[in-house]
């Protein structure tokens, strides 16, 4: 595969995951600073080659920056920064890197995200439902208390508008599920039918337990760098060719598109374009899955099919291992683990590379990576390639 | 339609609640363009301006979306309570609790109104209820 012609030259060399899941003990700054430091060795560098360093974060905030950068004792940067747009913020760092890398800014550039919301007494859930003050707490305390209650009221209205039904949600996590089983670092690898689907309980209806992202506490972690330089590194080079962004903006505001159409419809089709290739020459899908329903939108907007079928699409069979379509090949975020846009980021690579071990797909030299923010609030996608 | 009752007065959420007391939902309507806006809008929805004033919204709406939320009840059994996205007659949309006295289909455009209920933990919030 050759890069498109305004591809920025630049490769992902190194990458770094901490153990994921119910880890306790440790704070998101100690999960960040073990993950660069295993992307750094896996890129066969060392911090004195680092010059960039872009950190990110959930729920328990960013990893400090000047923290970050006095504990991995990294000199003279010239990159730094925090981003922030919630989930698509992966791969906002690697377009930053792979622009300052491409206008000869910065040569080697680290980009972490970490977090560590879980605590050994305290329910998984419960995490993302914290007390909160001034407008944003008179919505809590009406009924808005959650993300997932804003993405139910998403699919709620994707579901009246095309018919989509709970069974063709149900298809995304029993196929993600069937991933999982094959990925050693899933935290969930129990096989679901979609009988099991649609007995759990609700957390909030349309969506049932089955349909929401775990939560975990951990890190990832990429060096990015030119294609020169990843050539000469330990492991085989996964290249940036595009990408895109899309901010819808429009939060609990009159939002006409809201649950119908999302910003993959836009970042997608600007991160084809920037790599010069078509959808039907993608390999490999790692598609941001909140829930169920975030895969099922971003298909529609990606164009895998037509806007409106994505109900259709999704439980006709060509999800899961051995099907038509390699969609988060590692179980994603509802079977695999939840480091938000590196859970994506992170299954690319390693498909990419050719590492991924029993649920290696069988095509893998073009991967589409996506990432969303808040709720539906950010897009962004990252096209890479072996 | 909208009255000009409380215009030009800071448009704090403190202000707000005392409104929402006397059973008044307040939104932010535009000198400019005329445009409705959420209460707590920094700028018009549809123009961009920054010259906005509350006034009180009529109190009508109809169901762009909802979710039932798994909670606790009374006796700590689970409950699914009813949240929605209304469209105010005005334009805005606000999100937030249905109030239900019987189990009801709901379906896109249902009729609903603006009421207030008087929380004994959480003091006066707006809710929603079916319109008939």
């Amino acid at each position: 595969m050759s890069a498109g012609t305004r591809s920025p030259g630049t490769a992902i060399a190194g990458l770094g995951i901490t153990d994921v899941g119910k880890i306790f003990g440790r704070s998101a700054t100690h999960f960040a600073i073990d993950s660069v430091r295993r992307a750094i060795a896996d890129a066969g560098l060392t911090t004195a080659d680092i010059d960039g360093l872009l950190t990110s974060g959930g729920i328990a905030g960013n990893p400090p920056l000047g923290t970050l950068q006095a504990q991995l004792n990294l000199r003279h940067l010239k990159l730094a920064a925090e981003v922030q747009a919630y989930g698509s913020s992966a791969i906002q760092m690697v377009e930053l890197a792979s622009r300052s890398v491409a206008a000869g800014e910065a040569s080697v550039v680290v980009c972490v995200w970490a977090d560590a919301p879980l605590r050994a007494e305290q329910r998984s859930g419960s995490v993302y439902r914290q007390m909160r003050r001034g407008w944003n707490g008179l919505l809590h305390q009406t009924g808005i208390r959650s993300p997932t209650i804003q993405y139910a009221l998403a699919t709620r209205r994707h579901m009246q508008h095309f018919g989509t039904t709970e069974e063709q949600l149900g298809a995304i996590a029993v196929a993600q599920r069937a991933w999982a089983v094959l990925n050693p670092r899933a935290q969930m690898r129990t096989p679901i039918t979609i009988e099991d689907y649609l007995a759990a309980r609700w957390v909030a209806d349309p969506l049932r337990l089955l349909d929401c992202c775990l939560v975990s506490n951990g890190a990832a972690a990429v060096v990015v760098t030119s294609c020169e330089r990843a050539a000469d590194g330990d492991q085989p080079p996964v290249r940036v060719l595009g990408w895109g962004q899309s901010h819808p903006g429009m939060r609990l505001r009159n939002n006409p598109d809201f649950g119908l159409v999302s910003g993959a419809a836009h970042s997608g089709a600007q991160a084809l374009a920037m790599a010069d290739v078509s959808l039907n020459e993608i390999d490999i899908f790692e598609l941001y899955d909140c829930y169920t329903f975030t895969v099922l939108l971003t298909v529609e907007d990606y164009g895998l099919c037509e806007k409106g079928e994505g109900g259709a699409f999704v439980s006709s069979g060509v999800l899961g291992p051995g099907g038509k379509v390699a969609l988060n090949t590692g179980g994603g975020q509802l079977s695999g683990y939840y480091l938000w846009g590196m859970t994506p980021l992170v299954e690319a690579v390693e498909q990419l590379r050719g590492q991924a071990g029993e649920r290696q797909a069988t095509h893998h030299d073009l991967a589409v990576v996506s990432g969303n923010g808040g709720v539906l609030e950010h897009h962004a996608t990252l096209v890479l390639a072996a | 339609m909208t009255s000009d009752e409380g215009a030009a007065e800071p448009r704090s959420l403190t202000a707000f609640v005392e409104h929402l007391e006397k059973g008044t939902f307040m939104l932010c309507r535009c000198d400019d363009c005329g445009g409705c806006s959420v209460p707590n809008a920094e700028q018009c929805e549809t123009c961009g301006s920054v010259a906005l004033r509350w006034c009180a919204a009529v109190g009508t709406a109809r169901l762009v979306s909802w979710a039932y939320d798994n909670v606790s009840g009374s006796g700590g059994d689970p409950q699914l309570a009813p949240v929605v996205i209304a469209q105010f007659s005005e334009g805005p949309w606000w999100w937030g609790r249905l109030t239900l006295d019987a189990p009801a289909a709901l379906n896109v455009d249902t009729p609903l109104r603006l009421d207030v209920s008087a929380d004994p933990e959480a003091g006066t919030l707006p809710v929603f209820r079916l319109a008939f």
